[in-house]
């Protein structure tokens, strides 16, 4: 096969063409596809400049407060575009986790009675050992999705038998204005917490109305987060980390920091033991989760 | 002004062109060249071919042009303001400005037919163009041929610009599981 012409392109006419096709943020995430090329010039170049130019002031902070002065934020260019402009997904901001036993699974142990009584469905998972994201990759289609079967501390439960389309389960472009903030961040944290710097997308994020209620997500993420007091409170904690991915990085587990009690209290749980709202970050800080709307007596 | 001077190039080939230095000054590298002081002798072109390079210059005839009226615009904006002074523009620019309107946009759709029938041309000649506009500095031809190739991506899958342009996927299996799997969101 002749060599093609356009690997003989220089990177700044290449990355000239790539400035064409900024407009839809898909064409650059599929140009990264393509070959090892064009996915560093989408990362390092691409992805780079569209932070720069949207959120300058959380890349300012993310870079100073970054250790050993490094040039990328914690995650990389790929990870903060994608969160500048992709909603979780269901499944990354827990939703379909079950909820039963929320925030004292770890303490009560697994339960062998549920391991028997796994769906057929291939998407079974293992113990926490294989990261729950194997099983939705791109290539799954909505029919396999019938059930996702989490484990979660007490044992194997069926989140939800409705088939769900497959864009909301995993991450897809937010809807509604892709910004984030401080103050939204703020707001989520306990009282305690507001020391540490989090940015989080603008009220209401991406609004997903499901069978039983509606969630609407959001995303975000500290700029020092290593050197916050969420971050020590986890760590001091001893916290352990549930085999939940990042949406955004290579992370394979997050922490669940409302169960690490780092979300403000008043926010409480609906009749059904769901949370009003629920959050996970992980170690290069990024956070995605959930809000729902506060049952009316509380 | 004395009669139009004429420049020497030569392609990274051995072969040589004379043409006018209006035309080359569209070039910001010739252009910053001549002003330097180069003009007199043969200007060599290495990254330039002279297979592309015709084509590059048809390109700067087409918009020599536009240099010109550029420079008659700044000319008349200095007239304009002594108009200014004395008395009101309105009356004085209503019928010109239809006129000019009516001739701007027949410009505007010729020049637009001419740029399809000049794009109209196979991948290698687009490389080569892209190249030969980056290295001379055409700003407009650059940009022109670079929404071309952008056309030709926009909205296909990974698999089908590989296959437009010939690219070979270079990732490890491992590799590309990742980056489809980071990047699922836009294949929506």
């Amino acid at each position: 096969m002749a060599e093609t012409a356009f690997s003989n392109l220089s990177n700044d006419v290449v990355l000239n063409i790539f400035l064409k096709l900024e407009d839809d943020p898909r064409n650059w995430a599929r140009l990264a596809c393509v070959c090892t090329k064009f996915c560093g010039l989408v990362r390092d170049v691409c992805w780079k400049n569209k932070c720069l130019q949207t959120i300058p002031s959380i890349v300012s902070d993310l870079l100073s407060s970054s250790a050993g002065s490094s040039s990328d934020p914690p995650g990389g260019w790929a990870a903060l575009h994608k969160l500048s402009i992709c909603c979780p997904g269901l499944f990354r901001a827990g939703v379909l986790l079950e909820n039963s036993d929320f925030g004292l699974e770890r303490e009560l142990g697994p339960d062998e009675n549920y391991l028997s009584t796994a769906l057929g469905s291939s998407r079974v998972t293992e113990p926490s050992s294989t990261p729950p994201s194997s099983s939705l990759d791109s290539s799954t289609s909505a029919a396999q999705l019938d059930g996702v079967v989490v484990k979660k501390g007490r044992g194997y439960s069926i989140a939800k038998r409705r088939r769900k389309s497959c864009r909301s389960v995993k991450s897809h472009l937010a809807s509604g204005v892709w910004n984030l903030s401080r103050e939204q961040g703020n707001k989520l944290l306990a009282s305690r917490f507001r020391g540490d710097c989090l940015y989080i997308c603008d009220w209401p994020g991406c609004v997903h109305i499901e069978e039983k209620r509606k969630y609407m997500l959001f995303r975000g993420i500290f700029t020092d987060f290593k050197g916050s007091r969420v971050w020590r409170t986890i760590n001091d904690g001893n916290r352990s980390k549930i085999a939940l991915d990042c949406a955004f990085c290579s992370c394979k587990e997050t922490w669940d920091l409302h169960s690490a009690f780092c979300l403000r209290r008043v926010f409480g749980y609906h009749d059904d033991g769901e949370p009003v709202v629920r959050a996970y970050v992980c170690e290069n800080g990024h956070v995605s989760g959930a809000w729902t709307d506060r049952p009316m007596f509380t | 002004m004395a009669s139009p001077k004429v420049i020497v190039l030569r392609t990274c080939d051995g072969e040589t062109f004379e043409v006018d230095e209006s035309v080359v000054y569209v070039s910001e590298t010739i252009k910053n060249m001549i002003e330097d002081g180069c003009g007199d002798g043969v200007i060599p072109l290495p990254n330039v071919s002279s297979k592309i390079f015709p084509k590059v210059i048809e390109y700067c005839k087409k918009h020599v042009s536009d240099f010109e009226s550029l420079k008659k615009t700044s000319n008349g904006d200095e007239k304009e303001k002594d108009k200014d002074d004395d008395s009101s523009k309105k009356g004085k620019e209503a019928v010109p400005d239809v006129e000019e309107d009516a001739e701007e946009k027949a410009r505007v759709e010729e020049l637009k037919e001419w740029e399809t029938t000049y794009m109209d041309i196979d991948q290698q000649v687009l490389f080569d163009l892209l190249q030969a506009a980056n290295y001379l500095n055409i700003k407009g031809l650059l940009l022109m041929a670079a929404e071309k190739a952008a056309s030709m991506i926009r909205g296909k899958t990974p698999e089908q610009i590989r296959e437009t342009f010939n690219i070979k996927n270079d990732f490890t299996p491992e590799e590309y599981e990742e980056v489809r799997r980071e990047n699922a969101w836009a294949f929506e």
